[in-house]
């Protein structure tokens, strides 16, 4: 497809070039519409192939039948005498003439013919014409309708299961559950408490630089604990997990997908949403309003290194101030923010995993993808709270 | 038509298979003898592994029935269907172990949600399964932890842990060195043998094929349907079919008529 510009590239060098060539290429002018091409010397792919020039000149004088492609003395020889001479019989097929490859060497002669017959296997797969853009937008909406029922009838699977939770009946094993407690509760602290300690400073800090103006710096304390209990800690907290836990389920559970470990219990009549997506869920839905909590005080303790080291308070005070700005609906609201947010983020994750395609690129796709829902869920999710709790005045 | 007689333990009527609405393989029928072992044959990617994923309840079909006896599988409800799945066990192409759990607890599974044996008698039945399959004194491992052959013999036991009147084989010897692969054969014809178990083998092993197949249907991926069925060795005797015969003789055969003597043996 290629060979007339690397005929092209190949072939220009200088004078010096020109002669090395003829030392390892000579072509015959054409007797009885046949033409020699001796091929000599080294043909290996450490030096640049020779002009295809002379060949073509000879074709270009017209008249020619027969190629006699010769070994006039061929020294060591690898694949780059193979592409050259499949340039010339191409070239030679252009202008309806016939090579003679016979008096090659026999390597050379039975590489030819295998790549020869290899060509002329079909390909067993052709690339689809990309559709035209009506027929694109109706796939897509079809795409979408299908991811829609597809969500709903997952919705429907893990409903039953918590179902058969609810009644006893749950198959799951025990271990699977607290293995997934473990790894989303203590294996996280690290990360939680240091992002949570970090926005709880840089509230107190911002709050601080703001209130100070207006001589109100001991409100610091309020707004960093109202925005911590109510909101912050669950969703960064939320955020990490995504991040943290419901990626790890996703390769999880998309791994077990790629091993057909999922379709062996579907087999058996287990239902993944009972065996596997019951207990991580359970898992991330019992740990978060922990590390929410958790998350709390760490982050009033950032708040509390501003007001002292910044503000000047004492601990007591800034600790007053804070129990006096929150109650109990605060603290309340927070944690069932991070029970939902758990939930959330395992169910993203547990999807993604489950409808993973057969491949390892696959399994990458489904991990970014639990992220990215996980996130965006407890975005989402965040709203409808904070809107529900204003109509319902909390 | 078939090699071996019997009552047929499942039979596939005019079923279509496919992915999103396209089909893979179209229009199959045939059924499977008690007491045989049936092979799947076909070039790579012609729908083998589809096809077996319709019959164990895994792909829903396009068109056409699945019958276990007298029961057709997909109009089942899924109780039905789930209540049918225990007559059967699956062998998947890479063993689908559990990973998670150690062999014996893989085989243990099932038979802990459906069985009423105490976790001892389990664990006794588990260890028993794998003896069977030559894995005595694996049984605490991790399926990362031992040998692709081993991983498939483990599967194998699992898939016999109900003791299932019916056993479908994905590809049970494939990327296996033939002397491993001549055991897995050797294991199924045993437990036929022994157990009265009826197979299902998918497989595009020809010495596999000819080894422990007894009836069969052989699946074409260009056209997406069945070009022949019946014994692969009665095939490879008396097929006209050029792609079926290319096939069994491993692509010696070009022309027409009987195939080249030196492969019939
Ligand atoms: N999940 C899937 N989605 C779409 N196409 C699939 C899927 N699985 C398999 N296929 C396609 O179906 C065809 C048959 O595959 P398969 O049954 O696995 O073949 P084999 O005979 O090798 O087991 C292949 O062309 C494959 O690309
Ligand atoms: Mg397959």
């Amino acid at each position: 497809m290629h060979r007339t510009d690397r005929k092209r590239t190949v072939g220009a060098p200088g004078a010096s070039g020109e002669a090395l060539d003829a030392e390892r290429l000579r072509c015959g002018p054409p007797e009885n519409g046949e033409v020699r091409v001796e091929l000599r010397g080294p043909w290996t792919l450490d030096r640049p192939l020779p002009s295809l020039g002379p060949v073509e000149a000879a074709l270009a004088r017209g008249g020619v039948e027969r190629l006699r492609v010769t070994d006039g003395g061929l020294g060591e020889w690898d694949s780059s005498v193979l592409v050259y001479i499949e340039d010339i019989e191409a070239m030679a097929a252009e202008r309806g003439a016939l090579v003679d490859t016979g008096a090659l060497p026999r390597g050379i002669r039975t590489l030819l013919e295998l790549a020869r017959s290899a060509r002329g296997r079909p390909i067993e797969r052709v690339e689809q014409p990309r559709p035209p853009l009506l027929v694109r937008v109706g796939d897509r909406a079809v795409w979408a309708w299908r991811g829609a029922v597809d969500g709903l009838e997952f919705g429907g699977e893990v409903a039953a299961a918590v179902w058969r939770f609810v009644r006893g009946r749950a198959r799951y094993r025990r271990s699977d559950l607290l293995l997934a407690i473990q790894q989303c509760g203590a294996g996280a602290l690290p990360i939680v408490s240091l992002l949570n300690f970090l926005v709880g400073l840089i509230l107190g800090f911002v709050a601080a630089t703001q209130l100070r103006e207006w001589g109100a710096e001991i409100f610091v304390a309020n707004l960093v604990g109202i925005g911590m209990v109510r909101a912050l800690a669950a969703v960064v907290t939320g955020v990490t997990m995504a991040g943290r836990t419901g990626a790890s389920f996703a390769a999880q559970l998309g791994t077990m997908q790629v091993n057909e470990e999922i379709d062996a219990l579907r087999t058996f009549g287990i239902p993944p949403a009972e065996f596997l997506v019951l207990p991580r869920m359970m898992a991330l839905g019992l740990m978060m309003p922990l590390l929410a909590l958790y998350a709390v005080v760490v982050g009033l303790l950032g708040g509390a290194v501003v007001g002292i080291s910044l503000l000047h308070f004492t601990l007591a005070e800034y600790a007053h101030q804070t129990y006096r700005a929150l109650d109990l609906t605060d603290l309340g609201v927070g944690i069932f923010s991070a029970a939902v947010f758990g939930v959330l983020v395992a169910l993203a994750g547990c999807y993604k995993g489950l409808r993973c395609g057969r491949s390892a690129a696959a399994v990458g796709e489904a991990t970014t993808s639990a992220v990215v829902i996980g996130i965006v869920s407890i975005v989402v999710a965040m709203a409808f709270i904070t809107w529900g709790c204003n109509i319902l005045g909390i | 038509m078939s090699a071996a007689t019997g009552v047929p333990v499942v039979t596939v009527e005019g079923l279509t298979l496919g992915y999103g609405g396209a089909p893979v393989q179209r229009d199959l029928s045939f059924s499977v003898p008690r007491g045989s072992v049936f092979v799947v044959m076909g070039g790579s990617g012609c729908g083998k592994s589809t096809l077996l994923r319709g019959m164990v309840g895994l792909l829903p079909p396009l068109a056409g029935r699945v019958l276990y006896g007298e029961t057709s599988f997909w109009d089942a409800g899924p109780d039905g269907r789930e209540a049918l799945s225990r007559a059967f066990g699956v062998l998947f192409q890479g063993g689908a172990l559990w990973s998670s759990l150690t062999l014996a607890e893989n085989v243990a599974l099932p038979m802990r949600e459906y069985t009423a044996l105490s976790p001892g008698e389990v664990q006794d039945l588990a260890a028993y399964k794998l003896a069977l399959v030559g894995l005595a004194g694996a049984e605490d491992r991790y399926p990362a932890e031992v040998s692709g052959g081993m991983r498939k013999r483990a599967g194998l036991a699992r898939a016999i842990a109900l003791d299932p009147r019916l056993v479908y084989l994905d590809e049970p010897s494939a990327g296996l060195d033939p002397v491993t692969a001549r055991h897995i054969d050797d294991l199924v014809l045993g437990l036929r043998e022994a157990l009265d178990i009826t197979f299902v083998v998918v497989t595009h092993e020809l010495a596999s094929i000819l080894a422990i197949g007894n009836d069969g249907i052989f699946l074409d991926g260009g056209t997406g349907t069945a070009i022949a069925s019946g014994s692969p060795k009665e095939l490879l005797e008396s097929s006209r079919d050029p792609r079926v015969l290319r096939f069994l003789t491993r692509g010696e055969w070009r022309g027409e008529g009987s195939p080249p003597k030196e492969e019939r043996s």
